[in-house]
């Protein structure tokens, strides 16, 4: 193996470990903020305040661990690992940008119910994601 | 010409010229072996401090390696 497969391996180990441990602590903050508001739809008012302040807790290591992840993410990969990464956000922000105020008008004129959150969320998502991967298998 | 794509590159004939892999090429630039690949294959652009550092590798000025497509768009 030449000197620069070995440089380029480094890299990608350090590329792996680092989303590793990125959806390692995800999962486990996902885990405890998932649990607890599992908690709080299931018995309304009664759930304790220490539970709050754990899903509370999970949630704020959640946001730290996307803020941080991305920091480190974004400072560790190529020009074109984030120029796929913008066109994709990109696609994605059209994909709600188009969805939402045609979603919210069709439901004035009454042929559709009110625009839902959680589906355009879903679906700006789904399709960020499919460009990435599209731009990923382009140059694969 | 569009502004998506309008740079033509012999980066594969010199990367083939040193026996070099595409892993070992973007070991030595500091980028991946995909990225070298849409280099290579027209698909991306490289900036300008990556088109230098390609150039340096090289030791061949940059209008050697990148020059402006054909296409009339």
């Amino acid at each position: 193996m030449g000197e620069g497969e070995q440089l380029h391996a480094r890299r990608r180990r350090k590329f792996w470990i680092i989303l590793g441990s990125l959806a390692l602590l995800g999962a486990i903050a996902g885990f405890f903020s998932g649990f607890t508001v599992g908690l709080a739809d299931a018995k309304g008012a009664e759930v304790s305040a220490g539970m709050r302040a754990l899903g509370a807790a999970g949630i704020l290591l959640l946001a730290a661990a996307t803020a941080f992840g991305s920091w480190k993410f974004f400072t560790s990969v190529d020009e074109v690992e984030v120029a796929d990464n913008l066109w994709a956000s990109l696609i994605g922000f059209y994909a709600y940008a188009i969805l939402f105020p045609a979603w919210w008008l069709l439901a004035r004129i009454r042929l559709i119910g009110s625009p839902d959150e959680w589906v355009i969320y879903g679906v700006a998502m789904l399709t960020a994601t499919a460009a990435y991967l599209y731009r990923k298998w382009q140059s694969r | 010409m569009t502004w998506e794509q309008w740079l033509e590159n012999r980066l594969r004939v010199l990367r083939a010229e040193r026996g070099w892999s595409q892993a070992e090429l973007g070991g030595r630039l500091g980028v991946s072996r995909q990225a070298v690949n849409a280099i290579e294959t027209g698909k991306h652009d490289p900036s300008l401090p990556l088109a230098f550092r390609i150039a340096r590798l090289f030791e061949l000025p940059i209008e050697d390696i990148f020059s402006e497509g054909n296409s009339n768009g």
